[in-house]
This record gives structure tokens, sequence and C-alpha cells, in this order.
């Protein structure tokens, strides 16, 4: 065993043992009259976790800790529902609540495969803001500050498009589970993210809410900095420079040469080498030479291999992103130390 | 080849995890009832074996070596239901080198703590074999072993992260964030005259974000700091020996440090009207001593580093209203500088004439006004129509001396008009189409010019980030739900770009994507998914071979060619979740993908050298599970997962090294994982 997975390991167990021994320093949970929230009873005495619509499991959840009072009840979001509770004699079948949210309420969150549905099920009469506006009521400010008009605000994605209430898992706070609901919308992404070259979310090691922000960012693209390279950055903070021979295009944005969500070619690159180059650097000297699979010379510069296969111009012009070598020896511009 | 990756551990905490098993279950009602109302735990330990080396099917977990692997998570969440304190432990992966840890203790609206343990392993899906000695520092010797060996790069994440909470009970909250991650490892690298090198990597990036807000009624504010910072220990890669050996030494990545102060600001004027603003303020600099360089130069006479700085400012506005029941509008601006204050010294040589090339220091400052207004019109029969337009600028800053490597623009504009129409056909069916529309151009594209003639050099390409562009897309979706169990999901977009204002360079591309998905819920306790989509990207390129060049300038051109470089992706999955009985449920997932990459050269082409051909890549995964209860607490999970992987691509195969180093992928990877774990509910 090395030092450092002895160092990990010892820092695991301490992780998990200094847990446990907070843990039963909880003290004991107490109960409550209504099942779960205070006045739930009316709406309990139906919603049961064998009714189509179960409810119950709401008690899991930070919204059923009753010692926070802040925390709706049942009507608070779902409206006083008076004529649902109380069927009127003339009516066939029994008036919905006042505000419904959409779902599909006959399989539990837990249980559900993937929720590819861009509205998660049947419309429903309850106008999107006033959907929304249960949920914001509480959850202002923080990082939903730049939710009003966002895109996924002036599209009317309902908070519980992604959202699910009624559970303990929340698919899309998982970062096991949160592509699925984010792939509900973005087929391009899905598709892309299955490419040999992505970063590691389908392994679950990373998510969306990594580089985006859903509830709206004061940059661009929803993104949780500013712009893309200060994203990029959060993990990637070797490329930020100044160097003292900088890449113009890659200063001003990663994305003008990689895409972030995957691609056939490595290292994320939207093209590989050298056509990549060749879409903004002049054809003169071996920069306009044909790239092969056979030919030419290993270290060389004319057509064939040595542009054409392993890294192409990479091969030589490694430090790409830029470097800060100070020597002058020879075209130190060209990124080769 | 990276000897500080811990190896996985190996069920070295099994017996502690089993002991839960030992304690009897109850079956009362109470406890139905607590098992539904609060919080869930659980406690899953097992083993998984893997029965072949891989190279991408556990690329970022851990698990890309023939061998059994220990599985072990805890979730462990208590709530103290008299004070609402929560204490939640969520460990996973922990028998990988993939684990991640996290333990929140937090009391609702009132105080909370984190910490966390997070590793990301990656390991090259490259085979290296090399005689290349010192991998992994910052010495190397090419050809330095006596005999070749096979080697696989990896790298190691390890991060730290600490988070505070605290809310005042007035509307008033403070949160603080950190983060420590260690990086270590190597990756593929090489250098000029065909020499492979190996880049070491051992480095750590250190965050510290600090945040003070205040949530009120109809007014939010946040206001906080966000420091940067990061530490390379290897800035640079002396390498002996080989072809390039005059490539010596090379830089690293160097050091660096950031300070960002911003204050986020909302306000409702009305329920229905929004605004929102934030403004920050960032210094980014760069101070690493410069490495060591074998031949004196002249211009670094007092320079010890670079004195990198870089100052940024943001102000970015959104107002959001419905003016009309019928009518919202949205308005936003985007106003964002970059000004590198770095020294514009000369550090390179005496320029010759002709050279394109004057050893000054070139700034990268940018600046980017960006501008949107969008309007919203609800119509009667659930349709709404949205049009919006946006403007988008970039001012870039270029050295007022004639000198440019490629053509550059000052300014660059962007016009985009979107038209959408989205419509709630009935309670069961959703469409939307949207048409966007974009035009780019500009002020001139520079002319690049030798340094010292002053004569224009080649200028025929427009780099593609700034060239003139015409850009149209539309995207439609189509939502159907006929019945509360089946589902049908449609979407599809296409763009195509134009782009003119030089006569090489990028021509034209194209995206389309066309998606289906469907959702069956056979009964309450079986469903079915499936989804399938095809997409294709291409772009087509113009060059020049050249013959004869003269100070940059290409005096006899060989011939004029192009590239159409094109990708299409298949993929499609089948989903199946069900309980066979109570007690024993059953899933399995099933994908298929497949890309092609085109790249169709129209060229003559020298005798002996052969174009590049397509690359295919296909994934086939099947994965199998289950689940049978033991009791209401105890269940045993079963997973077996088969995964193809296949490739034709030529990048590597016909390719060796001056040195003689060969890189090699296995290129037909069959792989099967097969887990049995035991998990304890409670």
């Amino acid at each position: 065993m090395t030092r450092t997975t002895l160092l990990t390991w010892l820092g695991t167990a301490a992780l998990v043992i200094a847990g446990l021994l907070v843990s039963t320093a909880v003290p004991a949970q107490g109960t409550a009259k209504d099942v779960v929230l205070k006045g739930d009873a009316k709406c309990t005495r139906c919603h049961d976790e064998n009714e189509a619509y179960p409810v119950l499991s709401i008690g899991k959840t930070r919204h059923g800790t009753v010692a926070d009072s802040r925390n709706p009840t049942c009507t608070s979001c779902h409206g006083e529902s008076d004529k649902h509770i109380n069927k009127p004699s003339d009516s066939k079948e029994r008036p919905k609540p006042d505000r419904l949210y959409g779902m599909r309420p006959t399989i539990p969150a837990e249980q559900q495969v993937d929720r590819f549905f861009g509205f998660f099920g049947k419309n429903t009469a309850t106008p999107m803001a006033e959907r929304n506006s249960a949920c914001i009521g509480c959850h202002e400010g923080g990082k939903r500050m730049h939710w009003a008009g966002s895109a996924h605000d002036s599209r009317d994605v309902a908070c519980t498009s992604c959202h699910q209430i009624h559970t303990s898992h929340d698919k899309v706070k998982d970062k096991q589970t949160q592509p699925e609901i984010c792939y509900t919308c973005h087929k391009e992404q899905r598709a892309q993210m299955n490419r040999p070259s992505h970063h590691p979310v389908k392994e679950g090691k990373m998510t969306c809410t990594d580089c985006h922000n859903p509830h709206g960012s004061a940059g661009e693209k929803l993104l949780v900095k500013d712009n893309v390279n200060d994203t990029c950055y959060t993990c990637h903070l070797e490329k930020r420079g100044p160097f003292l021979r900088g890449h113009q295009p890659v200063a001003e944005n990663c994305s003008n040469c990689h895409n972030p969500h995957g691609t056939t070619n490595d290292n994320l690159l939207k093209v590989r080498a050298p056509f990549l180059c060749t879409q903004c650097h002049e054809p003169t000297s071996h920069r306009g030479n044909l790239p092969g699979v056979t030919g030419g010379t290993v270290g060389g510069t004319g057509s064939g291999v040595s542009i054409g296969l392993a890294r192409s111009c990479l091969n030589c012009h490694t430090n790409i992103h830029g470097t800060n070598n100070p020597a002058s020896i020879t075209n130190e511009r060209t990124f080769r130390r | 080849m990276r000897a500080s990756t811990p190896k996985p551990a190996r069920l070295s905490l099994l017996a502690l995890a089993l002991l839960p098993l030992t304690q009897p279950a109850f079956a009362d009602e109470a406890e139905d009832r607590r098992l539904l109302t609060k919080p869930d735990s659980s406690i899953l330990v097992g083993v998984g074996s893997i029965n072949r080396d891989n190279s991408r099917f556990g690329q970022y977990l851990g698990l890309h070596e023939k061998g059994s692997y220990g599985l072990f998570d805890i979730l462990s969440v208590t709530r103290d239901d008299t004070t609402g304190t929560w204490l939640r432990i969520d460990a996973r992966n922990l028998g990988l080198t993939s684990r991640d840890i996290r333990i929140d203790h937090n009391r609702q609206g009132d105080w909370g703590y984190f910490i966390q343990w997070n590793e990301i392993p990656r390991a090259s899906q490259y085979t290296i074999n090399t005689r290349l000695a010192g991998i992994g520092s910052g010495t190397q010797a090419v050809a330095g072993e006596p005999v070749a060996r096979d080697v696989r790069l990896e790298t190691l994440r390890q991060a730290v992260l600490l988070g505070f909470d605290k809310h005042f009970g007035n509307g008033y909250e403070a949160q603080v964030r950190m983060k420590s991650e260690d990086k270590s490892g190597s990756r593929l690298f090489g250098r000029s005259s065909g020499d492979f090198i190996a880049e070491p990597i051992d480095s750590t990036i250190s965050e510290l974000e600090a945040t003070l807000g205040f949530v009120g009624k109809s007014f939010q504010w946040s206001a906080g700091y966000n420091g940067t910072r990061y530490d390379n220990h290897v800035t640079a890669l002396f390498a002996t020996g080989g072809a390039g050996s005059s490539f010596s030494p090379i830089a690293l990545p160097p050091g660096n440090q950031g300070h960002q102060f911003y204050i986020s600001g909302a306000y409702a004027f009305t329920p229905a009207t929004r605004a929102h603003a934030k403004l920050s303020w960032g210094r980014f600099t760069q101070d690493d001593a410069f490495i060591p360089v074998p031949t004196a130069n002249p211009n670094l006479t007092g320079k010890t580093q670079l004195d990198g700085r870089i100052d940024t400012k943001l102000f970015s506005a959104g107002l959001s209203s419905r003016l009309l029941p019928a009518l919202s509008v949205n308005a936003n601006i985007r106003i964002e500088d970059r000004d590198d204050k770095t020294p514009a010294v000369r550090y390179g040589a005496a320029p010759a004439a002709g050279s394109t090339f004057d050893g000054l220091y070139e700034p990268r400052s940018i600046g980017t006004r960006f501008a949107k207004f969008e309007g919203t019109y609800r119509l009667p029969a659930g349709l709404s129509l949205v049009a919006a337009l946006e403007q988008d600028n970039k001012e870039r800053f270029v050295p007022p001396g004639p000198v440019v490597t490629v053509a550059a623009r000052q300014k660059s504009e962007e016009t985009t008009w979107k038209l959408e129409a989205r419509r709630a056909m009935s309670e069961t069916l959703n469409g939307t189409f949207a048409w966007h529309k974009s035009e780019r151009d500009g002020s001139p594209l520079l002319t690049s010019t030798g340094f010292i003639s002053g004569l224009p050099t080649s200028n025929l390409v427009a780099p593609f980030n700034v060239a003139d562009r015409e850009r149209d897309k539309r995207k439609m979706s189509l939502d159907w739900t006929p019945t509360g169990a089946l589902s049908f999901q449609l979407v599809g977009e296409d763009s195509d770009d134009q782009y003119t204002g030089r006569p090489m360079g990028l021509r034209e591309g194209s995206e389309r994507t066309v998606s289906i998905d469907a959702s069956l819920a056979l009964a309450e306790a079986w469903q079915i998914t499936a989804w399938a989509s095809r997409s294709r990207t291409s772009g087509m390129q113009v060059t020049q071979t050249c013959t004869t060049s003269v100070a940059s300038v290409c005096t006899v051109v060989g011939q004029v060619w192009s590239a159409t470089l094109g990708n299409v992706g298949n993929a499609a999955g089948l989903s199946l979740r069900g309980q066979l009985k109570t007690g024993l449920e059953l899933g399995a997932d099933l994908q298929r993908t497949k890309d092609r990459a085109n790249f169709d050269v129209v060229a003559v082409y020298p005798t002996g050298v052969a174009p590049p051909p397509t690359s295919n890549y296909s994934v086939s995964r099947l994965k199998v599970f289950g689940r049978t209860a033991l009791n209401k607490q105890v269940s045993v999970r079963a997973e077996v997962t088969h995964e193809r992987w296949n490739t034709d691509d030529w990048t590597w195969t016909n390719w060796a090294f001056a040195d003689g180093t060969r890189v090699l992928e296995n290129a037909r990877q069959s792989i099967t994982f097969l887990g049995v774990a035991v998990q304890y509910r409670f």
C-alpha cells in the first residue's frame, strides 16, 4: 500500500467515523398528530401510499421538516381545494385541486426509468406562472437571483418540470441521475455525451449543473460563471495564464475549439487537427499541406503522416494553449517549447 | 503509469457494513409509516468483478483493470424532528478510486456545514510502448530505457471541499465555500522533431468563495468574494536525447491567481415585473518565475517573470415584465471587459525582414456588449408567439503595429432574430417551432504584413471565430401524451452556416438532429422507455498547398484543395423497469451508439500519401439488474453489464514517434461487469 493510498483510506475512515459519531448525538425524533405536515389530515385521509396520488413521502424531504416553521403545508402549494375535498353533489367527477403541477403520478419517483418528456405528462390547467410562484415565493435570491427572464423561465419551464417534490430522491439533485432530467429537452447534448470523448457525466462524476445554473445566471448559456472561460477554469485553471505567448482564440473562448458536451475527437476538439488549425491559419509554408495516413516523414512538415496522424499540428506545437517560456531561439510564438 | 494513483480498496469495510444485518426487522404499522415518512438511510456492501482490462468502460470509474472491487456505499440521513437538524452522510464508490464522500450537517433555516472528499480518476484510452525514462517527473530522457515497455498514462483529481452556511433569521444569510483539488499523473505530450514525451501533472487548484446575502419579499441581494489559485509543482520539463533535444526545457503551465468581487441583486417592482443585475470586478495575475533558458536572451535582462495581469469588469442586468395578461417582455444587457494589463515589452530576438512577429507581448484584451429584447404574446387556444432580437458585439485589442500572424478583427457584430411559436394543443399535446437567423460581420479584417518590409503577407483566411457568418437555425418539438401511461416526444433541430469575407478557411457548416422518445407504463409496476436519435454535423473548408513561399507569402501555389468533414451519430436506448412480484424488482438498459467521422478531401494527393479514411466508433451496452427483498430492510441487488466498444480510428495506427514510441488502442473491447451487493435500509 502506497503512502497516498494509506492516507486516502485513513481520511475515508475518519470522515465516516466522524459522521457516524455525530449521527448518534442527534436527539430522537418527535411525533406529530398529522401524518407529516400540520393540517395534512384532510389530504392524507385519502392520499396515502396506496392511492393513485401518493403524498406521504414528502415527510422524507426538507419540505416535511415540521420544525421548520417556514415550510409550506399541502394547501400552501395546492390551494384550499374545497371542491376537490367536498365533491359537489351535482358533479360527476371530483374537481381537481386548485393548483396542479403536472406529473405522471402512478409510478413513484424512485422507480421511474427516465423522464424523457418535455413537460412530464399531461398539461395542467394551472398557469405556469402560478405554479412557479408557489416555489419562488420561498426560494428566491441566492442562485435563483437571475431566474426572471432566464431561458428556462421565458420558455415556461416549471420548477416541477425538473424537480420532484414528494420524494426524498429528487433525481435532478443527484449527480447520477441529473442528466436524465436535462436530456428531457436537450437531446443534442444527450447524443454528444455518448461520444468517445466526453466529460465524465454519464459516469456520474460530473453533472450538468457543475457548469450550468438552470435557475439563471448573469453569464451566457446559463453558465455558473460569468463566461465560458471562467467556467472552464473552475477545473482547468492551468489554461488561464496569462502566458508570455498566448493563443488568441484560447483566451477568447474555450468553445472556439472544444465542444464540452462531447465529440469523436480526442480532448473534446470540435474538429481534429490539422483541419481545425487551418480554419484560422494562412496556407503558407507547411500549413496547407495534405494530411495523410501514409507517406511523409515523422517529425517533418510535408504532406502525409507528419500532419495527418497522431496529434497532427500538435505533435510539435504542444503548448497550444500558451507558453510562459521566455526563450528566444526561433519562432517562439509557435508554442513549441 | 502513475505512481501516485491509489489502488482500489478491496472489501476493507465489509464487516462494518454487515453489522446491521444482524439486527431484527420491525414489521408493525408504525414501522411502515416511519419508512414512508422519515428520511431513508441505507448501507450497500458487495463485490464487483470485471473480466478484462479496458480503457473505455472504466476510464473515469477506476474500473479499467481486470479484477474484483469492493462495492460500498453509505447513505445515512437522520433528522431531529424537534429541531429540524439534519445529518446526511453520502458516501459512494468507496471501494473504487472514483470515491465520493460528503457529510452535511445543518439545522434547516439556521446553520449548516459540509465536508466532501471527491476523486475523479482518468485512465488514458491508449497504451504507450516507449523507452522514455522519467515519466511523471520534470526530467525525462527520450529513449532512456534500454527496452520499450507498455505504459498507461493516468491522472487523478482528489478534492476536498468545505462549506458553511448561516441564516441569520431576518433575511440575511452567509455562505462560505472552499475547495482544494490536487491533480497528479501524466498525459500524452510530445515535441518538435517527433519525440515522445509525457507531460507531468502535479498541481493544486484552490478556491475560496464567501457571500453575504439578503432575501426579502421583493428585494434580494448578495455580495461576495471569489478567490482562485493555481499552483503547478512542476513548471518545466527537461527532456534530454532524441531528435528534438534543442526543445528543452519546455515550459509547463505557470501558477496564477485571481480575486473577484461581485454584487448581485433582484427586485420585484410588482409581482409581474422583476429586475435583476450583477456587477463584478476581477484581477487575475500570473507572476511565476520564468523557467531557466539554455540560450541567453538579451531581451530578458532584468525580467524574471511576466508580471501578467488581467482586469475584468462585468455589468449584467435584466428586466422582465408581464405588461398585459397576454404580453410579456424581457430585456437583458451584458457588458463585459477583459483588460490585459500585462506590460507589452519585447521578449523575442530582433526579427528578420519579412517576419510576421516582432517579439512583443501581445495583449489579449476583449470586450463584449450583449443585448437582448424578447416579447411573448399569448393568443387564444394555447398559442404563444415569441419574438426576440439579440445583438452580440465583441471588440478585441489588436496591437497598433503592422504585424498580425493570422487575420485579426477588432470588432465583430452579430445580430440574431428569433421567432418561436408554442402551442399547448390540448391537455395531452404540446408543440414548439423556433427559427433563429443571425448575421455576423464587423470591422475590416486586418491584413498581415511583414514586420520590417511592411508588405502584405498571406491574407486568404478569415478565422472562423471572427469571419462573416450567416446562420439559419430551426428547432421543433412535439410532446404527446395520449394516455396517462403512454408518451411520445419528437425533437428536431437543424442549422446552416455560411462563411464569407476571405476565399479560404471554413466556408460552410451544418447540423441536424432528430430524436424520438417514447414511454409506456405497461402496468402500475412495469414501464418501458425507448429513444433514438440521429445527429449529423458537417463543415467544408478550403486551403492550398504552397510550393514556394517567401517572407510568409506563398509565391507558387501547388493546388487549392477542400475538405468536407462530417460526423454522423446514431444512438438508441431501451429501458425496462418492473416488479415481478412484491419484493422482486427487475430492470434492463440496452444502449447502442454508433458514430462515424468522414474526411472527404478533394485534392490530388502525392504518390505514396493516402488521404484520411472514415473512422467509426460504436458502443453496445446491456445492463441487467435486479433486487430482491429479504425483508423490509434487507435486499440483495445484482447487476450484470456487458459492453462492447469498437473503433477503426486511424489516428495512431500507422504512427511511430521518431524515438520508436508507439501509441496503441485496443480497438475491440468487450467487457463484462458482475456485481452483487447487500443493501440494508434503515
